[in-house]
């Protein structure tokens, strides 16, 4: 029984990296009309700067490290979303998914060279420490992930409701022509938001890493199945992405114990395919967020 | 006159250059996965193979001739790699081919080094490779027809083990090491695994794994994966699980200093370990010392240490054989015999050449050496 | 009153003009194949024979993507799965059943075109992001099953295909060069020949504006389900071709990597530009090949290309062929109107 219990704590963890890879996703996607295939990509590069390169390699404090990768990949988000993103904009989306999957490729390949194929360990805040509650045993990792991500998504909820910029935020994705004729300079916000989404990745990232070990290919992995998160949720609907990664989590978790481990993998991406054939809106979404 | 002789003089120069040139060295081949999802197996291998390449030439060559490496990247695909084969066996014109030790792409490649009359030293496990026939094919590793009978004689009279679990990567290494086991508890013993779990290379999150295996409680769990984040992250699991109370015989990952690094020290305590080598075998010491003066980390596995030693089974069949010549090599390399920092090699007919299985446990992250299972080379333990 | 006609000219110069102008295309096509036919007779290296073979094989994926993603503008992210599929009913039934070759050949192809019907149908309800979703899904859980079901794929061994003896002959890399280069050959004129058809303007209409394409009578549905199936049923021909040549094959051969390859050389050809698939299968196959060394850089440099040329030169490799034929139209425009200009029925 305790297992059981461990292991929808773990799907909830998993569920809260989704959950905020796929906001990321969904913002971009609310804000530009590009589904990002790149954006797993950013998870990795910022995780390994943080990781590998300050804190490890440069021996700088672990916040330290976090907060300046942070930076740095919001950084390189919005120079992205600037240069490469904005001409792509424009074009067909079947040119924007090949160039984001280029980019994908790219940047892949690139952390491939730069930090080399070996996996890195990473004990995270408090090392792998575990609570104890009768038998069933939690995992510090995965109860911080799931505090953080909670934290974090409420925080974002709240900026985007009742700050200014949260506002300009939401008018610029929801309209961005007659927010730029109301006086926004669109384009910088455009920016700032896909720099969020990158934050938001490279978060994921780090509270990921102490769990599955750093490696070039886990952001691709997380991204994926964010895409299959925000499929089953809804496409382009925030609570959708939520909700769907969060489902997709548990079901993951619960489904290896009926289905075998051996096709874990598969169960997300069969269920994407079922919703977007039974309820091609997801659970949240409609036609005007999915906007296709 | 005098511009045309010097011309001719010239090119005679070079074309004398050019054949001394094309007769001086040795080439080895290598066709390795360098990048892709298998690449850090190759790269691995790529490094152990040049650090013995780099050590017989600083000694003069072999028979005076230095060695050349030369290293074509399979991706991990079998297109790839059959065109890196023809490419190792015809462009480059190799002596001998190394590796890899994928038993897929093996098995892809091994008729075009028949064809061309390339001896072929590879290490994948799969038993039926060295069944296919080809002369010019041997393994520098125990096959899976060695390591799984002792694994489950080991389990079965050493550890009284009645009911066995099977952990084991799904990719062509995890499959045959299953497959091989089931038959060696069929064979030996009549008996059939509870059940058997296929953890794919994606996996990031073993507690499901480790679920499913409590719920069959077992008396043992052959645990056939990777080594690094696979071993590593499967015994992390457990450990969390609060399952240590399962003995786990593991593959030679285990004793990996990747897979110690991921798991972490305590979670490793008290893993059985079968293996090709052990950590604190003074020769594997020694071999990890060099790799980290020269790499700036530690091996990453068993394929830098196999590849080594396998160099240095060319170079002495070379020796032996007396010419540079790849048939005379082939001949050559049969009822060889060579201490290597791995185990002993005594190169049998069929191309088999590692009869020892060792099975150690691991002590503070230290994989220490318990048993040694001997086969002679006629198959008898 | 004025009459106004355009009359298409006739007279004796202009026709000798384009009498000579087909015959310059004709010669050099002849030439272009028939240096393509040279290398089996003329070189012995095996190897730089199998890299031809994989232009000619990969040019026959990226044609039927190209019907698929530049003609119909529908996103196939599952290439790779449709020649999988065709290449492993073709080994499963030659090797564990036995089954002779011919019957084998056909069935694996029937059955790509029934995925490549299936596939094409779910496609109908969903548009852009979500069909490369789908797709993508669709290859992942492909590879995870032939990686899975020992039993019926051979698993992550990989299925060795001993090849047939045909009239005496074994199949070896020379004679599939003939025999993939002929395929692509009758391949690519089927495909013109498709192109211009009602069949191909119903798929470009489809692509530049579907809701417009419907309301002049073209029934999208079918398509696009019709783009997918050719496009399977030109990725089940290479599958078969595959599968003779290099005689072996795993679930590795047909990853979602491999797929993004076969779009990469439609995107470097020009999407829509059929010729154009060739030049990029050429590209993206023996560049690699070029630059062993640069193993690792390869695939940046692929991704950057891709880039570049969606960012930049939207048109590909297709953008030179359309510039010298602008180039060459606009020479001619003198030449094109002579007589009487007659101003009535316009």
């Amino acid at each position: 029984m305790h297992f059981y219990i461990q292991t929808i704590v773990g799907s909830l963890a998993f569920g809260s990296v989704y959950a905020l890879v796929a906001l990321g996703v969904v913002f971009i996607w609310q804000s530009m009309n590009i589904l990002n295939f790149a954006h797993g990509q950013f998870l990795t590069l910022g995780t390994y700067i943080a990781v590998v390169t300050l804190h490890q390699g440069m021996d700088w404090p672990l916040w330290l490290a976090i907060l300046a990768a942070l930076g740095f990949v919001g950084l390189l988000g919005a120079l992205f979303s600037k240069t490469v993103y904005e001409r792509i904009r424009a074009q067909p989306s079947l040119v924007v998914i090949i160039a984001t999957m280029g980019l994908s490729l790219i940047m892949e390949n690139s952390a491939l060279l730069i930090f080399g194929p070996r996996p890195r360990a990473f004990a995270g805040f408090f090392g792998r420490a575990m609570i104890w509650v009768g038998k069933v045993g939690f995992l510090g990792n995965h109860l911080i992930a799931l505090g953080i991500a909670i934290l974090i998504l409420a925080i974002l909820s709240m900026l985007m409701k009742y700050t200014m910029v949260g506002k300009i935020i939401r008018a610029v994705a929801y309209d961005k022509d007659t927010a730029g004729l109301m006086g926004v300079p669109v384009f910088r916000f455009l920016a700032c938001t896909f720099a969020v989404a990158c934050i938001l990745a490279v978060i994921a990232g780090i509270l990921v890493a102490p769990v599955t070990y750093i490696s070039i290919d886990m952001g691709t992995g997380i991204g994926t199945k964010a895409f299959a998160a925000m499929v089953i949720g809804g496409f382009g609907s925030i609570p959708g992405a939520i909700v769907g990664s969060y489902l997709l989590g548990l079901l993951e978790g619960l489904g290896t114990i009926v289905v075998g481990s051996v096709y874990r993998d598969a169960i997300a991406f069969v269920l994407a395919v079922l919703v977007l054939l039974l309820r091609p809106y997801g659970l949240f979404g409609s036609p005007e967020k999915a906007r296709v | 006159m005098g511009k045309k002789m010097v011309l001719m003089v010239i090119i005679g120069l070079m074309a004398f250059w050019w054949g001394a040139g094309a007769q001086e060295k040795i080439v080895i081949g290598m066709n390795l996965p360098m990048t892709g999802p298998l690449a850090s197996a190759g790269i691995d291998a790529a490094r152990g193979a040049q650090m013995a390449v780099d050590e017989l030439n600083r000694a003069g060559g072999v028979l005076g001739h230095r060695l050349e490496l030369i290293i074509e990247d399979n991706k991990g695909e079998v297109e790839a790699a059959i065109v890196a084969a023809e490419r190792l066996a015809y462009v480059h014109k190799v002596h001998v081919v190394i590796g890899p030790n994928y038993s897929f792409i093996i098995a892809a490649t091994h008729d075009i080094y028949w064809r061309a009359g390339v001896p072929n030293l590879m290490y994948g496990t799969r038993p039926d490779l060295t069944k296919l026939g080809n002369p010019y094919l041997f393994r520098t590793r125990p096959s899976d027809a060695l390591t799984a009978p002792a694994a489950v004689t080991y389990a079965v009279e050493k550890l009284g083990a009645k009911r066995i679990v099977i952990l084991y990567q799904l990719d062509d290494f995890g499959v045959g090491g299953k497959e091989a086991l089931i038959k060696a508890c069929k064979d030996l013993y009549g008996m059939a695994p509870v059940t058997t779990v296929g953890a794919s290379l994606e996996l990031r999150d073993y507690t499901g794994i480790w679920m499913e295996i409590a719920k069959s409680d077992p008396d043992v769990v052959f645990q056939w994966l990777h080594g690094g984040l696979h071993a590593g992250l499967s015994l992390r699991a457990r450990y969390e699980l609060g399952l240590v109370h399962i003995p786990v015989l593991g593959t030679t990952a285990v004793n990996e200093p990747g897979t110690v690094e991921v798991a972490g020290v305590e979670a490793v305590e008290g893993v059985m370990v079968m293996g090709d080598f052990f950590m604190d075998e003074i020769k594997v010491r020694l071999f990890n010392g060099w790799y980290y003066e020269r790499y700036g980390e530690f091996i990453l596995g068993i394929n830098s240490l196999t590849a080594y030693d396998t160099v240095h089974l060319v170079a002495k069949a070379i020796e032996r054989a007396g010419v540079v010549e790849r048939e005379a090599i082939r001949a050559a390399l049969i009822g060889l015999k060579m201490e290597g920092v791995v185990t002993t090699y005594y190169v049998r007919e069929d191309g088999e050449s590692f009869f020892v299985v060792k099975i150690g446990i691991m002590r503070n992250g230290i994989g220490r050496l318990l048993d040694i299972v001997g086969f002679s080379p006629d198959g008898r333990m | 009153m004025m009459k106004m006609r355009r009359r298409i000219i006739s007279d004796a110069n202009t026709k000798r003009l384009r009498f000579y102008n087909k015959l310059k295309i004709a010669i050099i096509c002849s030439v272009l194949i028939l240096a393509c036919l040279l290398p089996p007779l003329l070189v012995e290296t095996i190897y730089y024979l199998r890299v031809i073979v994989a232009i000619w094989i990969n040019a026959i994926v990226a044609l039927g993507l190209n019907f698929c993603v530049g003609v119909c503008g529908q996103i196939s992210l599952g290439q790779a799965a449709f020649v999988g599929t065709s290449a492993y009913v073709l080994a499963i039934l030659v090797t564990k059943q036995g089954a002779p070759w011919i019957l084998a050949i056909l069935v694996s192809l029937i059955s790509v075109v029934f995925l490549g019907l299936a596939v094409g149908l779910v496609s109908t309800r969903l548009r852009g992001p979500y069909l490369a979703i789908v797709t993508l899904a669709f290859n992942l859980v492909f590879v995870i099953v032939l990686t899975n079901e020992l039993n019926i794929t051979g698993g992550p061994f990989g299925i060795r295909v001993n090849p047939p003896q045909v009239l005496g002959l074994t199949i070896d890399v020379k004679l599939m060069y003939f025999l993939a280069f002929g395929c692509l050959i009758a391949l690519y004129q089927l495909g013109r020949v498709v192109y211009f058809s009602k069949i191909g303007r119903g798929f470009r209409a489809t692509r530049d504006d579907e809701l417009a394409a419907r309301v002049m009578g073209i029934n999208t549905v079918m398509t696009k389900t019709q783009a997918f199936m050719i496009s399977a049923i030109y990725a089940g021909i290479a599958g078969v071709l595959q599968t003779l040549t290099y005689r072996f094959i795993a679930p590795t051969s047909f990853t979602v990597i491999q797929s993004f390859r076969y779009l990469a050389m439609v995107v470097i050809g020009g999407m829509g530009y059929l010729p154009g698939s060739i030049v990029g299968a050429a590209i993206v196959t023996v560049v690699p090949e070029l630059f062993r060394g640069l193993a690792g850089f390869w695939d940046i440099i692929l991704g950057s290309t891709i880039l570049a040329i969606l960012l930049f030169f939207p048109k590909g490799a297709g953008f030179f062929p359309e510039y010298f034929k602008s180039l060459i139209a606009r020479s001619k425009v003198e030449e094109r109107w002579t007589g009487e200009i007659d101003i009535s029925d316009i």
